[in-house]
């Protein structure tokens, strides 16, 4: 393996190595936490959690189970601000209460130096005793919100100062950690495994507006009565406390719409070009957004509440089960699509590891208090549950995980045919060194062709533009050990990756980024297109040429880099690749981002595929992989490069150097070397060889003649 | 599903129970890899547990060699989770789960084979009191049960139609089900064949005292020389109380209760009910069986109970060694055969 590839694979793994951790304790360990009369039982396999019995005898024996207890990192690796996981040992009893928490291993900044260890272990010692069926929050200003939690369902812990970030993290560890052993064990929600949940359909985007989105019942509209809210607190101290109440009891008090912003027809439809970003960069993979809008006498968001935090008016439960609720901190505005007026909304999001399914109605409250006294207000609360369901059609579901993305490929059965057939014949021709590809008369006609194929059909159509995102996720999943499953999920990139990776053996680098990669050929229409208009590209400088080239390494590292370090850095730095821009948006977002696109585009006109050369984080990463290319497969002679230098001059992309040398790792397999080397019209070496054979012939000709007369 | 289960010389270590929730706080250190406990005899008692079945499976063996000991625990625990990975029908990546949603399991692992074959053989000497295909209207009472009703007699009939075991298929092939809509499910036979493979497994690596509880119970030798492994049987009305208890004679023993999953708050309706006509037996509230086999014993409790008595006992005397208890719903003693009743143990607390 050469120093590149082995450079490559060191960095994927830093980058995957988050995921990577996994538990350390063995039933030995735990039996240390769990002495007895407890009994650490056997894992069965299914769930990374250990049984825990508590025993009884000699001479009578009993067994019975008490709990569970697990790592917190085999369920939920959320990642802290290091970069690296908590790992918390967590106890829950049979009924869903904490019997104990514990930390095992943390590397927040916060913990490690300044206050040191000790606050963060009074803080999860205080989970002891609560219950996963309350809504376990986190007490962020001391004495603030002190009265709102009595008498409602939420508990709440006492914070640490300047910790509150990593604390959200341990919570969030803790709760989700939690929720997944609950939910397989306890026999909540009928034991399914937690990450059988619904997915949301990512490719289905129709455009819908206000009324449209309510008649598909991706919005629920609810009203609240004032008679609704008077009746509730009846019989309590503050019962008709409410003036207008008792005036207009038939009137509304509140009027609620409420759906998942992550389903695409949705958050689309319903949020700005600035909101939606936001919300693909804040959330990921699995993670759902709930999306609340209202008017009336009430707001569920406080306008006095921390951005980002849990909301205090509003929970949310999944068979009987609480489920946090974080504020998202979209700061845009709603497109005006026919809505009413409205006096609010609030994004939230839920993380994928709560276990939230889509594909099963949840139930919100939206809590409504009243404060009765002045000087120590009391505060009387009541909650009303609103019920979401995301319809079927929206969904892929999850009772069928297996066959999900088998239903998926047979959907777009035609396109994996189209695009079979056309990389086997593109596989044959390369191969054979068919007149299309290797005569210049008709590579000048087949290319383009195929290059208009690959933008048309496989880009803009197809949606199969490959990208560095992939590689990113296949080693996390692959470092972690998680399934490559997901993948199957994009037929066209499967197909695409698994054509790739084969033809890096054979070609290199040169197939995907000069035949299959839509953007790129984008650039190389448009360069054709500009030579109509008497544009040419231009030569850069030999030196320079070679830094630029190294430039996409860099560029390679950042993403990594970024990806490393936190969710929004990473989103950031994949906006260099300007693939999802022209190709997978078709050049419809905001202005910087077409600037950008189509600028590489342009530059693309007098450089020849600048981008791909000198930028590419994916061609970066294709051109290290690359090294693993088994044959030299451009022929040569041993008059190339001295003296010949035609090749040389010819390669637009610079790939060919003065002394003859082919360099593939920024090879693009345009064909046009290796068409020149067979046109004995072209090729210097041909030429002189068949005017030699030329006048030997005349020579021989000649000097045949005068004897040959019979 | 869980049987309460009582051991002689019964005095429950109240302290345990005292402590409620609360655990103790983990010790510093690492704790010792086997939990056993030194007897009078010089030799140790060894114990490990785990879940499977939706109910605790514990095991205890009495050797000299603790750590030995320890790990032929381990085995035999590994042998019933792999048993219940094998057969429960709410794992759908389970062979059992994949025969019913596919209709066809080819390759089947051999202990499925093993088991099925003998719920065939079982089902045909039962006359189908016994039925491996019984899924359908179990599925249909449980989901009744949870939605807080009894299943319309047009449900049950619907779902009776997909029950019959002559149109299963077993081979060491492929098993297959005949009819589309069919199910099978061996919560009635798996937990016995599981206590088989455990005790194997600890007879394997020379355990001769032990007792393996996986819903059913399974023991060789005695608790210590002079004491015999006792097993209490829960008294089906009042979960504090015995009805008496029986001796492991080396024998397995099996346990049915109207108790255990009921359908109905009268227990007249619950998960024993007879596969040809979707009705529990009017009758009884508990057998205990004992055969040579836990395959047997646990197999043989579903036509016990649903049989009238008469040709309960005649099915019985068809297996050399088979033994059983059958009381009535007033949890009185109505028909004993190969098996004695024994007074509960004095002090009779109950396991909490």
């Amino acid at each position: 393996m050469s120093r590149a590839l082995r450079l490559l694979a060191a960095a994927l793994a830093v980058a995957a190595a988050p995921a990577a951790r996994a538990g350390s304790l063995s039933q030995q360990d735990l039996a240390a936490f769990f002495p007895p009369p407890l009994l650490v039982g056997e894992r069965d396999g299914q769930l990374p959690a250990w049984p825990i019995f508590r025993k009884s005898g000699p001479p009578a024996f009993t067994t019975d189970l008490v709990g569970y207890a697990f790592e917190s990192i085999d369920l939920a690796p959320v990642p802290g601000f290091s970069g690296t996981p908590l790992d918390l040992l967590v106890a829950i009893d049979a009924n869903g209460s904490f019997v104990d928490v514990r930390v095992l291993s943390q590397h927040e900044p916060v913990f490690v130096g300044g206050v040191g260890e000790e606050p963060l272990r009074r803080f999860v010692a205080q989970y002891r005793g609560l219950s996963l069926r309350q809504s376990v929050k986190i007490r962020t200003s001391v004495g603030g919100q002190g009265a709102a939690a009595s008498g409602s369902s939420a508990v709440y812990l006492d914070g640490v100062a300047k910790a509150t970030a990593s604390l959200k993290i341990v919570n969030q560890s803790v709760l989700a950690a939690a929720l997944k052993v609950a939910r397989a064990k306890l026999g909540f929600a009928a034991g399914r495994d937690p990450d059988l949940v619904a997915q949301v359909r990512a490719d289905l985007l129709e455009p819908r507006d206000w009324a449209g989105l309510v008649d598909a019942g991706l919005l629920r509209a609810f009203t609240l009565r004032n008679r609704d809210v008077e009746r509730s607190f009846a019989g309590s101290e503050v019962a008709g406390g409410d003036a207008e109440a008792r005036a207009r009891p038939d009137a509304p008090f509140l009027e609620v719409w409420a759906g998942l912003a992550s389903v695409p027809t949705l958050g689309r439809n319903l949020l700005d070009d600035r909101g939606w970003q936001t919300l693909g960069a804040r959330t990921w993979k699995g993670d759902q957004v709930l999306l609340l809008a209202w008017r009336g006498r009430w707001a569920i968001w406080d306008d006095d509440a921390v951005r980002g935090s849990v909301p205090d008016r509003l929970t949310l439960t999944q068979g009987g089960l609480s489920i946090e609720l974080r504020d998202l901190d979209l700061d845009s505005a709603l497109r005006p699509i026919g809505q009413p007026r409205l006096d609010g909304w609030r994004a939230f999001r839920v993380i994928a590891q709560s276990g939230l399914d889509p594909g099963a109605p949840f139930d919100l409250a939206v809590r409504v208090t009243r404060t009765r006294g002045v000087v120590y207000p009391e505060r009387i609360g009541r909650d009303f549950p609103l019920t979401v369901k995301v319809p079927d059609g929206y969904l892929v579901p999850a009772a069928d995980d297996q066959k999900g993305w088998a239903s998926i490929w047979r959907a777009r059965a035609g396109d994996v045919v189209v695009l079979c057939v056309a990389l086997a014949a593109l596989a044959v021709l390369l191969a054979r060194r068919a007149p299309a590809v290797a005569h210049l008369r008709w590579l000048g006609r087949f290319r383009p062709a195929f290059l208009l194929f690959t933008l048309a059909f496989v880009g803009f159509h197809a949606q199969g533009q490959l990208s560095i995102v992939n590689v990113v996720a296949l080693a996390q999943s692959a470092v972690a050990g998680r399934s490559w499953a997901f993948f199957l999920y994009d037929p066209m990139s499967t197909v695409l990756w698994v054509f790739t990776l084969g033809t890096l053996l054979v070609w290199g680098r040169g197939t995907f980024c000069g035949w299959l990669c839509p953007f790129g050929a984008l650039q190389e229409l448009a360069g054709r297109a500009a030579r109509v208009l008497r544009l040419r590209p231009v030569r850069v400088p030999e030196r320079l040429d070679r830094v630029l080239k190294r430039a996409k390494l860099l560029a390679l590292a950042l993403i990594l880099g970024a990806a490393l370090g936190s969710p929004a850095a990473g989103d950031r730095a994949l906006e260099l690749e300007p693939f999802k821009t022209a190709i997978t948006l078709g050049f419809d977002r905001p202005w910087p981002h077409v600037a950008w696109a189509a600028g590489l585009v342009v530059l693309g006109v007098f450089v020849e595929k600048a981008f791909c050369r000198y930028l590419c984080p994916l061609g970066a990463f294709l051109s290290l992989a690359g090294r693993v290319r088994r044959f030299d497969w451009i022929p040569r002679r041993a008059e190339c490069g001295a003296p010949c230098q035609l090749c040389a001059s010819r390669c637009v992309y610079q790939a060919i150097g003065r002394e003859g040398r082919v360099d593939y790792d920024e090879c693009f397999q345009c064909m046009d070397c290796v068409a020149v080397h067979r046109a004995d019209t072209l090729c210097p070496p041909l030429v002189l060889l068949r005017r030699g054979r030329a006048r030997a012939a005349a020579e021989a000709g000649r000097a045949a003649s005068p004897a040959g007369g019979r | 599903m869980r049987r309460r289960v009582f051991l002689s010389g019964a005095v429950v270590a109240a302290l345990a129970a005292a402590a409620g929730r609360s655990w103790p706080r983990p010790g510093r250190g690492r704790g010792a890899a086997v939990d056993a406990a030194p007897l009078p005899d010089g030799r140790s008692l060894v114990r490990g547990a785990g879940v499977a079945f939706g109910t605790t499976v514990s095991i205890a063996a009495v050797d000299g060699d603790p750590p030995g000991a320890a790990a032929a625990v381990h085995e035999a625990l590994a042998a019933v989770l792999r048993v219940d990975a094998l057969m429960t029908v709410y794992r759908p990546e389970s062979e059992v789960g994949r025969l019913n949603a596919d209709g066809v399991l080819p390759h089947p692992d051999p202990h499925l084979v093993r088991v099925l074959e003998f719920g065939l053989a079982l089902a045909e000497a039962s006359g189908g009191a016994f039925d491996p295909t019984v899924q359908p209207l179990w599925a249909l009472h449980a989901a009744c049960a949870r939605a807080g009703r009894l299943p319309a007699s047009a449900e049950v009939a619907r779902a009776r139609a997909l029950v019959g075991w002559r149109d299963l298929e077993v081979g060491p092939r492929r098993i297959a089900l005949r009819r589309r809509g069919m199910a099978i499910t061996l919560n009635g036979v798996a937990q016995g064949y599981a206590t088989d493979l455990a005790v194997a497994a600890l007879r394997a690596r020379g355990i001769r005292d032990l007792l393996v509880d996986a819903g059913e119970h399974g023991a060789d030798g005695a608790r210590q020389p002079g004491a015999p492994w006792t097993v209490g049987l829960q008294h089906p009305r009042d979960p504090r109380a015995l009805l008496g208890a029986v001796v492991l004679d080396g024998r397995a023993l099996a346990v049915s209760g109207d108790y255990a999953a009921p359908f109905s708050a009268d227990l007249r309706h619950h998960h024993l009910f007879d596969p040809r006509t979707g009705a529990s037996p009017p009758d009884l509230s508990t057998v205990a069986v004992a055969a040579p086999t836990g395959l047997l014993a646990d197999g043989l409790t579903k036509p016990v109970m649903i049989l009238p008595p008469a040709r309960a006992l005649a099915l019985l005397d068809r297996y050399p060694g088979a033994g059983a208890l059958l009381f009535d719903k007033s949890a009185r003693l109505v028909a004993a055969r190969g098996l004695t009743l024994l007074p509960a143990a004095p002090g009779g607390a109950t396991p909490s």
